[in-house]
C-alpha cells in the first residue's frame, strides 16, 4: 500500500492506497499531539490506525510550500529539511510544525522511500514580471518578497492533462480559490502566492484589498498589522460579508434566499473572474479551462454562472448538474471553441498518480 | 436661468504644485481665458509663474507664489485686468474639481457654507488633492458670496458602480463604520472621453460597453462602463489600488505588505510613503518615475524593459478583467499623457488581444499626431481611440448642468 499525507499547520491528513486495486483506502487525519507523541514512532501512530506498516511500500507528504529550485517529487533527505527549515520566516504557520515531522520521521524510518511533492514546485518557470510586486527592487529581494504560487499539484495536473501547445486556464475551488493561465505546461500567472492573503477571497479571508484602505483602516482603528492581518486572515471573506460562520456547502444552499450570501458569492465571482480575465490576457487566447478542488460539488452552480459570462469567448456548455460518473468530466458540447472539465480527483488522488508513474 | 442664456464659468483644478484654471463660455465651451500657475510652494531652483491664455493672447508671468493662497491671488488678478478691459470676461459661477468627497456626496453640488464644512472632513481621503481643491473653494467663497460655486467630484462617475464591485470582502461592521468600499477615481476624464468616443462614433452612450484607460505619467486607472456609467474602476478606496503608476505600486497582496513593514521595522507612515511614493515605475526601474524615460532606454537597460512590461502586463490584465464583466467591449479608450503620447504602450497593450475583439492598426497607431482618432484595424470589433481629455471642459459641464 502507498500512503498520502498532505501536512497542514498543525495535522496531517492521510489518505490510503490499496496498490493492486488502485483504490482510496482509508483517509484520516493525525492530529499534532498523535504524530509527535513520544512514547510512539510515527508508524507505531500509524498501526494504531489500522495500518500495518509492514505493508507500506511508499510515503508522500504534500506541502503547500516548498524550497526554491525544488521538483517535485523531491526524495526526502535532510538537505531538504535543511532548506524547508530556512523558509520558517516566511511561512511561519506551516513550516515549524511539517520540518519537525519530517526530522522525526527521517530519524525513525530507514527502509520505507519518502517522497515530497510541493505546491509551489510547479511554479518554477513562473515570468519574473509575475514574480515581482511593483515595490522597490531592493525592498523585494531584501526580504524575498516574491511570488510563490500556490495549489501547483492541481493546477500542474491540469496542464499535463491535454498536452502540450496548449492554452489552458486553471481555476481550483478548495479551502482557498485560485486561477492559473497555462501555456505549454507552464504557468505564466496566478492569482495567489506571495502570501496567503493574495487574491480571491475565502470562507474567512478578503482576498485582494486596496493597500490605501489597509492604511486608512489601521489609522482610523488604531490596528496593529498584527491585529490587521487578522481581520484580514480570520475574519473576513464569507464570513466578514454575511456574519454566516457556515460552510461553502451551505452558503450556496442560500444563495437566493439571503441578500448577504448573494452579495458574497458576487463578490467571489467577480473576483474569479478578475484572475480567469488576467489569465485570458497574458495567454492572448485559450483551448482549455479546468476546474477543480474540494468545493467544486458545492460551488457548480456558481461555475455555471462563471462559463456563462464567458460564452462569448465561444463556449457552449451541458446543462448543470453534470454527471460525476468518471473523475475528469468533460461539460462543453461537442461543438465548444473552448473544451471545459470539471476535475474532481483530489490532492491525494493527484499525488498517488504521480507516484505510480514516478515508481515511488 | 433660461437654458439658452450663456455663463462664464471659471474652472479651478488644482494639483499639488500646479493649478489649472480655465473661463469657459457655456453652453458653447469657448475658452476664453485658460493657463496654468506652475511650481507653486515648491522648493526648487527654478522660479514659480503663470501661463495665461486670453482669448488666444498668450502671456507668461513670473511671480513668486509660495503656497496655493498666493496663486489665487494672483490669477485673480490677472484675470481682474482681463476683466477691466473686456467686460464679457466677467465670471458668472466657479467650479471646482474635488477629488474624494467620501460618501458624503456622489452628484455636482453647488456648495454652500455647510457644504465647505462637511468636506474638510474628508482630507485624510486624499491628502494631496482634497486640502487644496477645498482651499480654492474658501478662498472662491470669500473673493465673492454672490458668485456660486460648484463642486464637481472626481468620484461621482463611479456612484452606480454595483455592491458587488465597490464592497470588499472584509467584515461589514468595519466597512460601514469606516466607509471602506471601492469609491474609484478620475470620474471626470473617464466620463469626458467616454461621451466624447461615442459621439465621435456617432453612437447612443448609453448602448456602448467601454474600457476606458486613463494612463497619466502621475496617476493611472481604468475604467469599465456600461448604461451610461461606471461598472468598475481600477482605484479603489484610494487612488493607489489598481495599475502600476509612477511611483504608485498599485495592487499588491496585503500579507506581502504586512511582511514588508515587518522586515524593514517600518511604521504604517513609513510603509505607506514607499508605496506611493517610492514604488511603482520608479521601485522598478530605479533611474525615473517616468514611463517615457523607460522607453527611451529600455533597449539597453534590464530594468527599464522590466518596469514597462510590468506596467503593460497588469493594464492587459485589467482589460481581460473588464472584457469578462462587459462581455467583450464595444470601445477600447487610451487617454492622459501617456495613453495619448506613448504609441508603443498602445502598441503592447493592444498586442495579441484577439480574444477580446481587439486588434489596432499599427499605422494609425504610429501616425497619430492629435485630436480624436479611431486606431483600430478594420478587423476589431472594438473601436480602438485615442481621445485626449480634457477635465475642465467636463467640469464646466457638471457645473453647468447643475446651474441650469
Amino acid at each position: 500500500m502507498k500512503l498520502v499525507g498532505e501536512i497542514g499547520a498543525s495535522n496531517i491528513k492521510v489518505t490510503v492506497f490499496e496498490s493492486k486495486r488502485s483504490k482510496e483506502e482509508i483517509t484520516f487525519v493525525l492530529e499534532h499531539d498523535e504524530i509527535m507523541d513520544k512514547k510512539k514512532s510515527f508508524f507505531e501512530v500509524l498501526a494504531v490506525k489500522g495500518i500495518d506498516p509492514d505493508n507500506i511500500t511508499a510515503v508522500s507528504f504534500v506541502l503547500p510550500f516548498g524550497p526554491e529550485k525544488s521538483k517535485n517529487p523531491e526524495p526526502m533527505k535532510e538537505n531538504i529539511i535543511d532548506k524547508l527549515e530556512s523558509l520558517s520566516d516566511i511561512y511561519p504557520s506551516y513550516i515549524p510544525f511539517a520540518v519537525k515531522l519530517l526530522r522525526r520521521l527521517f530519524k525513525e524510518n530507514t527502509k520505507i522511500p519518502v517522497s515530497l511533492f510541493f505546491d509551489t514546485s510547479f511554479f518554477l518557470s513562473l515570468p519574473l514580471e509575475e514574480v515581482f510586486y511593483a515595490i522597490p527592487l531592493s525592498s523585494s529581494e531584501k526580504s524575498k518578497l516574491r511570488k510563490f504560487g500556490y495549489h501547483g499539484i492541481y493546477h500542474s495536473y491540469a496542464a499535463c492533462l491535454f498536452g502540450k501547445n496548449k492554452k489552458v486556464i486553471s481555476l481550483v475551488l478548495d479551502k482557498k480559490t485560485t486561477v492559473c493561465g497555462i501555456k505549454n505546461n507552464k504557468p505564466l500567472t496566478v492569482s495567489l502566492g506571495g502570501t496567503p492573503l493574495e487574491g480571491i477571497m475565502s470562507l474567512t479571508s478578503c482576498g485582494d484589498l486596496d493597500p490605501g484602505a489597509v492604511f486608512y483602516i489601521m489609522k482610523k482603528a488604531g490596528y496593529s498589522i498584527y491585529k490587521m492581518d487578522e481581520v484580514l486572515k480570520k475574519q473576513s471573506g464569507f464570513f466578514g460579508v454575511t456574519g454566516y460562520d457556515m460552510s461553502m456547502k451551505d452558503l450556496a444552499g442560500i444563495y437566493g434566499k439571503d441578500e448577504k450570501v448573494k452579495l458574497a458569492f458576487d463578490i467571489y465571482r467577480n473576483q474569479i473572474l478578475k484572475y480567469i480575465g488576467g489569465s485570458l490576457a497574458v495567454l492572448s487566447g485559450i483551448d482549455t479551462i479546468v476546474i477543480s478542488g474540494s468545493e467544486l460539488y458545492s460551488l457548480e452552480g456558481l461555475v455555471y454562472d462563471i462559463l456563462k459570462q464567458m460564452n462569448f469567448l465561444g463556449i457552449h456548455l451541458k446543462e448543470s448538474p453534470w454527471k460525476k460518473n468518471t473523475l475528469l468530466q468533460k461539460i462543453s458540447l461537442p461543438g465548444s471553441k473552448v473544451k471545459v472539465f470539471v476535475n474532481y480527483k483530489n490532492i491525494a488522488d493527484i499525488v498517488y498518480s504521480e507516484m505510480i508513474l514516478a515508481d515511488c | 436661468m433660461k437654458s439658452e442664456e450663456s455663463i462664464n464659468i471659471l474652472v479651478f483644478n488644482p494639483g499639488s504644485s500646479s493649478v489649472k484654471y480655465r473661463l469657459i463660455s457655456m453652453p458653447g465651451e469657448k475658452d476664453l481665458i485658460f493657463g496654468e500657475a506652475e511650481r507653486v510652494g515648491i522648493k526648487t531652483q527654478g522660479a514659480s509663474f503663470i501661463t495665461h491664455v486670453v482669448l488666444g493672447e498668450k502671456r507668461v508671468l513670473k511671480i513668486d507664489m509660495p503656497d496655493h493662497s498666493t496663486a489665487f491671488k494672483c490669477i485673480m488678478g490677472v484675470i481682474a485686468e482681463d476683466v477691466a478691459k473686456n467686460s464679457r470676461l466677467k465670471t458668472t459661477a466657479f467650479a471646482h474639481r474635488f477629488v474624494h468627497p467620501g460618501n458624503l456626496y456622489n452628484k455636482t453640488t453647488r456648495a454652500e457654507d455647510n457644504d465647505l464644512k462637511k468636506l474638510k472632513t474628508t482630507f485624510d481621503l486624499a491628502p494631496i488633492h482634497n486640502p487644496v481643491s477645498h482651499s480654492f473653494m474658501e478662498m472662491c467663497r470669500n473673493f465673492s458670496r454672490e458668485i456660486p460655486q460648484y463642486a464637481v467630484f472626481d468620484t461621482a462617475f463611479h456612484a452606480q458602480i454595483p455592491p458587488e464591485n465597490y464592497t470588499y470582502a472584509l467584515p461589514a461592521k468595519i466597512a460601514k463604520e469606516y466607509g471602506i468600499r471601492r469609491v474609484g477615481f478620475h470620474g471626470i476624464s473617464h466620463k469626458f472621453v467616454t461621451t466624447e468616443a461615442a459621439r465621435f462614433l456617432k453612437r447612443e452612450f448609453d448602448l456602448q460597453k467601454i474600457i476606458s484607460c486613463h494612463l497619466g505619467t502621475g496617476g493611472a486607472s481604468i475604467c469599465a462602463v456600461k448604461d451610461g456609467h461606471s461598472i468598475h474602476n481600477t482605484m479603489g478606496l484610494t487612488p493607489l489600488e489598481g495599475l502600476i503608476m509612477n511611483t504608485r505600486s498599485g495592487d499588491l497582496d496585503t500579507g506581502v505588505l504586512f511582511r514588508l513593514i515587518a522586515n524593514e521595522d517600518l511604521t504604517v507612515k513609513q510603509a505607506d510613503e514607499i508605496l506611493n511614493k517610492k514604488s511603482g515605475v520608479l521601485g522598478i526601474f530605479g533611474s525615473s518615475s517616468d514611463l517615457r524615460d523607460a522607453v527611451k532606454t529600455m533597449k539597453n537597460d534590464k530594468n527599464a524593459a522590466f518596469a514597462f512590461n510590468m506596467f503593460i502586463r497588469r493594464i492587459k490584465k485589467y482589460i481581460g478583467f473588464y472584457s469578462l464583466l462587459l462581455r467583450k467591449p464595444d470601445i477600447l479608450i487610451f487617454t492622459d499623457s501617456l495613453g495619448v503620447s506613448v504609441p508603443l504602450v498602445r502598441e503592447k497593450v493592444c498586442e495579441a488581444m484577439e480574444i477580446f475583439g481587439i486588434k489596432l492598426d499599427k499605422k494609425k497607431n504610429n501616425n497619430y499626431k492629435s485630436g480624436i482618432k479611431d486606431i483600430s484595424s478594420g478587423k476589431s470589433a472594438a473601436r480602438i481611440m485615442i481621445v485626449p481629455t480634457n477635465e475642465e471642459i467636463m467640469i464646466a459641464r457638471e457645473a453647468y448642468g447643475a446651474h441650469k
